[in-house]
């Protein structure tokens, strides 16, 4: 065994070669997959690159969670076997990968508009009103990593998944332990969906709608994107991710969002033109033209698969 | 819209089956005005799938769902927290919606429901409510619902293994369900459903079908056999001492003499054949059942083929063995039941990496043989002779091989699961190698 500098022992070039000799089909089937995507909507490189940083990143927290130690055994062996292909973590991936690009387009010094305007509700006679601000505050100051990897917005299925596969591929790890700091069981009956920005959001939106703060609801700078979210699903009937989906690629889903509901056309525009990728923002010459009804059965229509808030 | 003044949450309390074991006074009452009768079973359908989910998974969840009674719909939002016997309900948001009843009075929504199936068809609302019926079942014991009755209180929905109710977990998901067994009158009925959408795209309730359950009352209440009963108990065990043994053996706990390590290595591997016969006598068991039958589905030979390969790769890995598979852009459409596929590819594509030498190659690939879909595995190991290749499809057969831990049970319950599926599956002439053929009906 050839052993590298003193951190994991290198491949030997014989086998190496061996190696990629095999793989060459499976290297050409996703060369393939590039060159000729099947959907008609171009994937970007920045998409699959967050999505994968973000699944990256929860693999190694779960890890780290279930051994107690530093992660690293479980991430090679799910890129082996595709232990994690699983059409609803992919529809979470580009979710909340839109969500993080969203939050650098609109970044967190603008947010703090929205903290103190919300902030300034926290002492309210409403108990539950100032329990979920609270809730929704202490979601925003999370670690970059713990933002990063979305973990605690994770719909309970997927993130039940997730740990199910990690534990299965640090059995078949050869230097795992058994014998976990947290087994299974423990480390799922802790994960909380009433934690996540999704159903905090929404909580959040429907109380404050209560009040008539429609004004500030529907500013998604004086609201915070998150909460801006939450109305807009809770009004819509739709699901907190895919209303993010939206929001963040633009274009004429944007669009419809917006027009579902019932912005006029100069709020429409000042949104779109603060949230859209400058490539893809929505053209709304004929945003009127647009049965407001059929905007919002179509967007009530969206297929979602996470079943979350 | 209107949205319920809340100023503290609105709790209550079932049990992991869904009886309502307490509630606040704004949640019972809307569970009375449901159908439900207190300590009954929770009278709306969604946050009992709700409840329902969060004991199956164990997990908290926090949706917002939405429920009916006869005035209005509720959009709450709802926190479920799952403990050992129950699960706690909390209602965080409540907004009351009027329904749009003119969308369900007008006439042109009513669906013409008289096609010649037999049985009965109801018509039912978002609420489970019937609004019209059509046909009747030969049985008259069983008779028809009123016009505006909820379906849970003309027919008593049953459980089916494990524990779950297809119709409510259907509900939940907006989804078609079928099998959902329930009681009329002491009768036995099966239920059957397609969601409707109102002309606003919205859930409006489902078209269901009702048809005399085929089997007789005893078959139906059987009690589980004692494989049922001790799969699962012995599986988990085995898992165990499988997983324990091997830490012993890769001696992560630390520095250990030769022999033992040795000694814990036989056990793991004692174990993993114990668990796969306990799993192999569970299949044989399902498949020479006198009711046994799949239920069929859309498939993708080639994304199944993929899947398979995934689930065996480190395996094979550790064999210097590749397994080529269907490309990722490839698809071929089939009819099977999703699972029972898997398990018989992974089951060919098992024998083959353990029948293959190192350094050699399996083959997946999904073709079009005499009209229908196949999946093809094919290894360069030692092959099939001839005169063997229908005894390897006999139960308990191993030709000859008794040192590789297998029961003999694979090859015989992949090709009943097949069978059953309307398919077959084949061993054919190769040059190198065994090559089996799975063929599945078309889609």
């Amino acid at each position: 065994m050839i052993v590298s500098d003193g951190q994991r022992p290198l491949e030997h070039p014989l086998r190496e070669a061996e190696r990629i000799e095999r793989e060459q089909p499976a290297l050409q089937a996703d060369l393939a997959a590039r060159l000729f995507p099947r959907s008609q909507i171009a994937l970007e490189d920045a998409t699959v690159a967050s999505a994968r940083a973000i699944l990256f990143t929860l693999v190694n927290a779960i890890e780290a969670d279930l051994t107690g130690e530093e992660p690293g055994l479980s991430w090679p062996i799910i890129e082996r076997s595709r232990l994690l292909d699983h059409p609803p973590l992919f529809r979470f991936l580009m979710a909340h990968a839109a969500w993080l690009r969203l939050g650098q387009r609109l970044p967190a010094p603008l947010w703090q508009r929205s903290n103190v305007w919300l902030s300034g509700h926290i002492d309210d006679d409403d108990e539950l009103l100032s329990e979920s601000i609270f809730s929704l505050l202490s979601a925003r100051s999370r670690t970059v990593e713990e933002r990063l990897s979305g973990r605690y917005d994770l719909p309970a299925p997927i993130f039940r998944h997730l740990v199910r596969q990690i534990d299965a591929a640090l059995l078949s790890s050869d230097k795992a332990d058994p014998h976990r700091a947290h087994d299974v069981a423990t480390l799922l009956a802790a994960h909380d969906e009433a934690a996540g920005l999704p159903y905090l959001s929404a909580r959040l939106a429907v109380q404050l709608a209560r009040d008539e703060n429609f004004e500030e609801l529907r500013d998604p700078v004086h609201a915070g994107l998150d909460l801006f979210a939450g109305y807009l699903a809770s009004e819509l009937g739709c699901s907190w991710h895919d209303v993010v989906l939206m929001l963040g690629e633009g274009g004429a889903r944007l669009m419809l969002l917006l027009r579902a509901a019932a912005f006029r056309r100069s709020e429409a525009q000042g949104i779109a033109d603060l949230l859209s990728p400058t490539d893809r923002v929505p053209d709304l010459t004929h945003y009127k033209e647009v049965s407001k009804k059929a905007a919002r059965a179509l967007i009530a229509a969206t297929g979602s698969g996470f079943g979350d808030a | 819209m209107r949205e319920k003044q809340l100023s503290e949450p609105i709790c209550g309390r079932c049990t992991s089956d869904g009886l309502l074991m307490e509630a606040d006074v704004a949640l019972l009452e809307l569970h009375r005005q449901a159908g439900g009768e207190d300590g009954g079973i929770l009278a709306l359908p969604a946050l009992r799938a709700l409840c329902e989910s969060s004991a199956a998974l164990g997990m908290k969840l926090a949706r917002t769902i939405q429920v009916s009674d006869e005035r209005c719909d509720h959009r709450l939002l709802v926190e479920t927290a799952p403990d050992q016997e129950s699960v706690t309900i909390r209602i965080t948001g409540w907004q009351e919606r009027e329904r749009d009843d003119a969308l369900l009075e007008t006439p042109r929504f009513r669906l013409d429901m008289s096609d010649h199936q037999p049985g009965m068809k109801l018509q039912l609302d978002a609420a489970l409510r019937v609004l019209a019926i059509s046909g009747a079942l030969p049985n008259t014991r069983i008779g028809q619902p009123d016009i505006g009755q909820a379906l849970n209180q003309w027919a008593q929905l049953q459980t089916a293994p494990p524990a779950s109710f297809p119709l409510l977990e259907a509900v939940a998901e907006r989804q078609a369900f079928k099998a959902q067994a329930a009681k009329v009158n002491g009768c036995a009925v099966m239920l059957a459903g397609q969601p409707l959408l109102s002309g606003k795209g919205e859930f409006s309730g489902y078209l269901c079908q009702i048809a005399e359950a085929s089997v007789t009352p005893g078959q139906a209440e059987a009690p589980p056999s004692p494989t049922q009963l001790v799969t699962p108990n012995l599986k988990q065990p085995l898992s165990r001492i499988i997983a324990n043994a091997e830490t012993i053996h890769g001696r992560l706990r630390g520095p250990l003499r030769e022999n033992y390590a040795s000694y814990a290595r036989d056990i793991a591997s004692a174990a993993r054949h114990l668990r796969d016969l306990v799993e192999d006598f569970g299949d044989l068991e399902t498949v020479e059942h006198p009711g046994f039958r799949l239920d069929v589905e859309r498939i993708d030979c080639c994304e199944l083929a993929r899947r398979a390969a995934g689930l065996l790769a480190v395996r094979a890995a550790d064999h210097g063995i590749a397994i080529q598979t269907p490309g990722e852009v490839d698809s071929l459409a089939a009819t099977g039941e999703y699972k029972r596929v898997l398990q018989i590819v992974v089951n060919l594509i098992g024998n083959a990496v353990n029948y293959s030498p190192d350094g050699t190659i399996v083959t997946v690939d999904a073709a079009i043989i005499d009209g229908n879909p196949a999946i093809i595995v094919q290894d360069q190991g030692d092959g099939i002779a001839e005169e063997n290749r229908e005894h390897v499809f006999e139960k308990f057969e191993r030709l000859g091989r008794s040192a590789d831990g297998g029961s003999g049970l694979g090859l015989y319950i992949s090709r009943r699961f097949a069978r059953a599926m309307g398919g077959d599956l084949m061993v054919d002439g190769s040059e190198v190698g065994a090559r089996f053929v799975l063929i599945l009906p078309p889609a």
